[in-house]
């Protein structure tokens, strides 16, 4: 049920995914961060039960650092991180699987456009890619996306392509998910752009 | 020489009252009786060189028993002390490089993988029943994300540091002499502004290698040898790989022809007082 999707432009890119926590007729909360961060630099969107996004983004976050802390500073590439995540996924499918779809987009320096985006799934495929979406919400974006995208986008123009995706969503996906959590990546790091609260909060 | 063991030197568990643990410094010193081996980081590349002594008449020379080995495309390693130590070394780089390109999908950058060596040279310094390599290990590579190559020596104790230049073995002592007076360093190249552009290439650090082991080994009293040269460079697309016989020929004549015409000058000046 859950949407996830991303897309790459020149000089980052953007994640976004909705933000419910519910099971069975349940809502447990509207306000859940599913874009775990992994790095100074990168994100990973995750589909999935809640069990298995906690327990893999923080799997994947904390080895990172530890990778970090272990030499001597060294950092990894988006590549790098997102080839240890397939390989941990693929690793658990036949004991144990992480239940979790993921995108993972981060920024490098040394690219050439910068940001780069990498659409996992839970055996561990992985494929590096322009703009993508897990779930249902495929159904729904990726035909906006292949639409709207083009080389050498900016922030403004690629987070327009997300917006429409969300407004789409809204008006014909079944599953009614009244809030998205957008967040950006650029050389500058990771930020939020925009988060729903739960009605719960004051 | 050295100060005797007297009781301290059995185990490379235990420190002598200085502060020295024997066990690694007679490992050093294996190294230090064996064939010299010599890497240049040079602007575009990287060269290593190993003199490889001929055991006896009845070898059958320019087959086994090779010093240099490439551990990953952008990688190689030349050992010198005990062979066999170093072969494991260059074992242990292969599955480290291989391992870490499996992981993440991107080849080892030289610095980790300069470290793993280091790990696990040391380990076997502090093992019980393990004794420490007699072997150091020169390690060529380049990293394809920050396009940088370098050159490390991994010694017996497990310490490895970065060089512009590196010796290990018999003549390490001469070899640094004659290195530090070629331009590698970028802050001294040419002259006291530096500047990349006087950096010695590679082409003409083969040449200047094959000089440095010739000039090092003394006819009379060291073994014939054999000289095994790599290099990793900009000509090469950063790939190690074994330096043409017919290039290591052509560098050993030139350097022939220098230490001659070198000696002629010292006997004409020895002539003239």
């Amino acid at each position: 049920m859950d949407t996830v999707f991303g897309v790459s432009y020149d000089g980052g890119v953007v994640i976004a995914t909705d933000q419910v926590n519910a099971r069975s007729i349940l809502m447990y909360q509207q306000n859940l961060d599913k874009i775990a961060e992994l790095s100074s630099h990168s994100a990973m969107g995750v589909s999935g039960p809640n069990c298995d996004l906690v327990r893999f983004s923080e799997y994947v976050s904390k080895n990172l650092k530890l990778y970090e802390l272990s030499n001597d500073g060294q950092k990894l590439s988006t590549h790098a991180q997102a080839n240890f995540c397939r390989g941990e996924l693929a690793k658990a499918i036949r004991k144990g699987p992480f239940q979790v779809n993921v995108i993972l987009g981060g920024y490098d320096e040394k690219t050439p456009t910068g940001g780069s985006l990498y659409v996992m799934d839970y055996f561990g495929s992985c494929t590096k890619a322009k703009y993508g979406a897990q779930g249902y919400a495929s159904n729904f974006c990726l035909s906006i996306m292949d639409r709207s995208w083009t080389e050498g986008l900016n922030e403004d123009q690629a987070v327009d392509i997300v917006e429409h995706c969300i407004k789409e969503l809204e008006m014909r996906f079944l599953i009614n998910q009244k809030n998205f959590i957008i967040k950006v990546i650029d050389k500058e790091g990771v930020k939020t752009l925009k988060f729903g609260s739960d009605p719960a909060d004051n | 020489m050295a100060s005797s063991g007297s009781g301290y030197d059995l185990s490379s568990s235990t420190f002598s009252p200085d502060g020295r643990i024997f066990q690694i410094e007679y490992a050093a010193k294996a190294v230090e009786n064996a064939g010299t081996a010599l890497g240049l980081r040079c602007r575009d590349g990287v060269v290593l060189a190993v003199e490889k002594p001929l055991q006896n008449k009845m070898l059958v020379a320019a087959t086994t028993g090779r010093r240099i080995h490439t551990v990953d495309e952008y990688a190689g390693v030349a050992m010198t002390g005990f062979v066999s130590d170093g072969r494991q070394i260059v074992n242990r780089a292969r599955e480290e490089a291989g391992s870490y390109e499996e992981t993440y999908g991107t080849k080892i950058p030289p610095t980790t993988l300069a470290a793993r060596l280091s790990t696990y040279v040391h380990y076997f310094t502090l093992h019980g029943a393990l004794r420490p390599f007699g072997a150091s290990t020169l390690v060529a590579a380049y990293d394809p994300a920050t396009k940088k190559h370098s050159l490390h020596m991994v010694e017996p104790s497990g310490v490895s540091y970065e060089y512009f230049g590196a010796a290990a073995g018999r003549g390490r002592q001469s070899a640094r002499t004659e290195m530090e007076k070629l331009p590698t360093n970028p802050k001294t190249a040419g002259g006291a502004e530096g500047g990349e552009e006087n950096l010695i290439t590679v082409a003409e650090g083969v040449k200047q290698l094959a000089k440095i082991i010739h000039t090092l080994h003394d006819e009379a009293k060291d073994k014939p040898f054999e000289l095994e040269m790599s290099w990793l460079s900009e000509g090469t697309g950063w790939r190690h790989a074994g330096v043409p016989r017919a290039t290591i020929a052509e560098a050993v004549a030139w350097a022939k022809k220098e230490i001659e015409e070198a000696e002629e000058e010292s006997e004409d000046d020895e002539m003239e007082e």
